[in-house]
């Protein structure tokens, strides 16, 4: 049943993909003014002009340009990196372990901080814990990432001569420092994401401690543990799943400012490079890679869906 | 000599270019040690081929890995802003007539051990095939620097002949500058169709580069063959790249960086200044003028910039000193039209004449030359500029909107991207004003070329005859006394017609690791000629 639905997802996602990349596609094709004669001007990215066009493939028809794109795309021959001249393939693999990592921790830490004190707050409505988680939240959600990024490696360092570690360290050179450079910047980006779960867990974990099962339950005298995280949290948490494959989206598109911070070779700091050189080809190789994973990403959270509430029927 | 800030308000900034303020650049104390790291920050070049493009950033890190005929003498005794040359490749080199150089080549000189040179000896047709290269590839953009040359010769394995068009008093400036004309390996480029990639990287310098990651970090490992013996004395340098201006200052504080981080030369920034000294109080630093102008460019080939009058109102409406307070703690120089901080050619700004006044603020004199104008009623125009990620260059930019518009003139201000605002308005395609710091020259021909017809940096559009004459005479005069002569009056004649609306320049602060030895500070790219020669003391 839920091969067939997923099945089903993963044709929808096609379309949506596809709509993608006409998007990602069009948007150099958009800017006012001739994008070539700009890009030779700012960068002398070739000879002349015509070269220039040829080495992007805007010599030729736009839908040819576009089928021969998305071709090579589903090759896996992203084109080459105007700037460096290197494949952007190469580039990429090299980068996108670096933002995955990131925003693994970034995950983890919204997951592991905001669920727990949801949880607490929800159960300890109206306590002084719960006023201090609500209040966290809304700081958590109020301060900008930049802000609190540059605060964390600047104040350490007037106050006590230290600071996050802001040097890219390779797994290859020393994995344990390779790990670790990852756990401040992750967590700052989860920082928001932890808020929002953590409202959104207390707000429907509240709805379900009001149930008539639940209400059941305690008369049964069972323990509040056993009735909060075995009966009520799994009916709670389908809004928070859906909610955390947004959050996802959110944290790829956050990783640009804390990879730029804390020198992380991520793909959000490569998109950064590459808007700022006007790199095109690495621009749209990027574009595709973030929708394709958001869309995966939206793709397993309504399959886990079925995990959290099996009365779920597709 | 020390001076407090105040001070150098007092001098009005404008006998100070070249002077080292503090006494504590790193002296050579004790013998020479080899050995240890040196980390600064570093930055990702669009690629590694000299010749196909200016960036600074590629210049920085083939001052490592690159030699050239000539170079700057480095040293803690070098005051900075002094550029006087020596041997670097060349032994010796001599003119026998105002159109000829020869320059003999050291014996032994190897090419780093790296394919497809191999550490083969560098000879004059290394030389030659550098120069014809850079003459003659498309997309050289400094190629204007080499105008003057006509050929290269080789006269023997180790002896090298220019001939030039015509006389070029800048012609050895040019040689020795590390912003562009190193020394290449033929086979290289064969091998790599052009030098753009890390492996492309083969030099003669005194550093290899070991490893490159882009927007990380390069790495560049002692050159055991370096032809100049027992150097360098530092094992390894790495090039670190920092995106972030906060995460630069915290690197730098914490000793994770053993220079000053921002860029040139190893500076720190003023408003980050007082932290720094309270966190690495044993820091060596030294303070001199910097050779970055900010100045406003007019159309003067269109009206209203093409009267005179409106020119010297928008200069006189400008209050530089209040600029200055609000951009660098008041610490700084006023610039001539050639900047102070290139002390050998720049005119100290008291000896401007008449040209001085339009440099200070004389707001009611601004207006009333405005009414003379037949522009009593005010006027629009449009300024454009890039922001070059500086908030000091924004408050510059919003405060002379303010003082104009205090005189009745309206500026709606265009802000670019760097790269388009450098296609454009830096090239003298805006349509009025634009305002934006200046090309870090070494010499005083290149701030001058932007008073020459057909020049890209002719932002003013300035079509000056008499003008372009004296300019060009001067680069033909050799006597160095005749030609500063010449040059002093060219500023003084430029400042009479207030082409350029210049601003002062701030002072920088070279800080450095109090065990680095050996090393003086100076403004330019050449970042691997001034480490060659220094040591740890630890």
């Amino acid at each position: 049943m839920i091969g067939k639905y997923a099945l089903k997802r993963l044709l929808v996602a096609i379309p949506s993909l596809l709509i993608a990349t006409v998007i990602v596609f069009s948007l150099s094709r958009l800017i006012p003014g001739d994008v070539v004669v700009l890009m030779m001007e700012e960068n002398q990215y070739a000879q002349d002009l015509e070269e220039m066009r040829a080495k992007l493939g805007l010599d030729r028809p736009i839908h040819v340009q576009y089928l021969d794109w998305m071709s090579r795309l589903v090759r896996g021959d992203f084109g080459q990196s105007l700037y460096t001249g290197r494949p952007v393939l190469q580039e990429l693999l090299r980068r996108l372990p670096i933002s995955l990592e990131l925003g693994a921790v970034a995950v983890a830490f919204a997951i592991l901080v905001g669920t727990p004190i949801g949880v607490v707050s929800a159960v300890r409505q109206d306590s002084l814990r719960d006023y201090g988680a609500r209040s966290a939240a809304i700081l958590g959600l109020s301060m900008p990432g930049f802000w609190l990024g540059t605060l964390v490696v600047v104040l350490p360092a007037i106050y006590f001569g230290w600071s996050p570690s802001i040097e890219f360290t390779g797994f290859e050179r020393d994995p344990w420092r390779h790990v670790t450079q990852f756990l401040v910047p992750g967590c700052l980006l989860g920082i928001a994401s932890a808020a929002s779960i953590m409202r959104l867990t207390r707000t429907q974990l509240l709805e379900v401690l009001r149930m008539d099962f639940v209400r059941t339950a305690w008369s049964k005298g069972l323990a509040e543990r056993r009735i909060v995280l075995k009966h009520c949290l799994k009916n709670a948490l389908i809004p928070v799943v859906t909610v955390l494959g947004i959050q996802i989206a959110q944290i790829l598109s956050g990783t640009v400012i804390f990879e730029s911070i804390f020198g992380l070779p991520g793909m959000g700091r490569f998109l950064f490079d590459a808007i700022t050189e006007r790199d095109y080809p690495v621009i749209q190789a990027i574009n595709v890679v973030v929708v394709t994973t958001v869309v995966a990403v939206n793709l397993l959270v309504d399959l886990a869906y079925a995990y959290l509430d099996p009365r779920i029927r597709y | 000599m020390n001076l407090s800030r105040r001070d150098l308000l007092a001098l009005g900034g404008m006998t100070i270019a070249g002077t080292a303020l503090t006494p504590s650049a790193a002296r050579a104390q004790g013998a020479p040690k080899r050995g240890g790291e040196f980390r600064f920050r570093g930055y990702t070049p669009p690629h590694f081929d000299p010749h196909l493009t200016a960036s600074y950033t590629t210049m920085i890190n083939l001052s490592f890995t690159h030699s050239r005929l000539l170079m700057h003498k480095t040293g803690p005794a070098v005051k900075p802003g002094t550029f006087d040359f020596e041997g670097d490749l060349a032994e010796s080199w001599s003119q026998p007539d105002e159109k000829t150089y020869v320059f003999k080549l050291r014996k032994g000189v190897r090419w780093h051990k790296k394919p497809p040179v191999n550490g083969r000896e560098l000879k004059a047709d290394d030389v030659k095939y550098t120069f014809d290269r850079f003459m003659t590839i498309k997309g050289n953009a400094n190629r204007h620097m080499m105008n003057a040359l006509d050929r290269v010769d080789v006269v023997d394995p180790y002896t090298v002949k220019f001939t030039l068009k015509e006389p070029n008093a800048w012609f050895l400036d040019f040689i020795a500058t590390p912003m562009a004309l190193c020394i290449v390996a033929k086979e290289a480029v064969e091998q790599f169709a052009d030098l753009k990639k890390p492996e492309a990287v083969i030099g003669t310098g005194p550093w290899m580069l070991d490893r490159h990651e882009s927007k990380v970090r390069s790495v560049f490992v002692r050159n055991p063959d370096y032809f100049r013996s027992g150097l360098p004395y530092i094992e390894r340098v790495e090039a670190i790249d920092f995106n972030d201006p906060a995460a630069r200052l915290a690197a730098f504080v914490t000793g994770q960086l053993d220079a000053g981080p921002e860029f040139p030369g190893m500076m720190i920034r003023r408003q980050d200044w007082k932290i720094v000294k309270e966190k690495r109080p044993n820091l060596r630093y030294v303070e001199f003028p910097a050779n970055v102008m900010t100045h406003v460019g007019m159309r003067i080939d269109k009206k209203p910039f093409d009267d005179i009058r409106v020119r010297k109102a928008l200069s006189m409406a400008v209050d530089r000193q209040a600029i200055l307070q609000a951009t660098a703690e008041g610490v700084g120089v006023m610039n001539p039209p050639v900047p102070a901080a290139i002390a050998a050619w720049s005119i100290p700004h008291d000896q401007l004449g008449e040209g001085r006044k339009y440099d200070q603020f004389h707001p009611d004199e601004a207006k009333k030359l405005l009414k003379e104008a037949g522009l009593g009623g005010g006027f629009s125009t449009t300024l454009e500029y890039a922001t070059y990620g500086s908030q000091e260059l924004i408050d510059a930019v919003q405060m002379c909107v303010k003082f104009w518009k205090d005189v009745g003139v309206d500026v709606k201000v265009i802000e670019k991207p760097y790269a388009a605002y450098f296609a454009t308005a830096y090239q003298g395609k805006q349509d009025a004003l634009m305002m934006g710091p200046q090309f870090p020259a070494l010499e005083a021909y290149n701030f001058l070329a932007q008073y020459l017809p057909g020049e890209p940096k002719n932002q003013s559009h300035v079509n000056d005859p008499a003008l372009a004459d004296m300019i060009l005479n001067s680069s033909r005069t050799l006597d160095d006394k005749k030609r500063r002569q010449q040059i002093h009056d060219i500023q003084k004649h430029i400042a009479k017609q207030a082409y350029y609306i210049r601003l002062a320049s701030g002072i920088y602060i070279a800080a450095l690791d109090p065990k680095l030895e050996n090393f003086g500070p100076n403004l330019g790219y050449d970042y691997g000629g001034r480490l060659m020669a220094a040591w740890w003391n630890k």
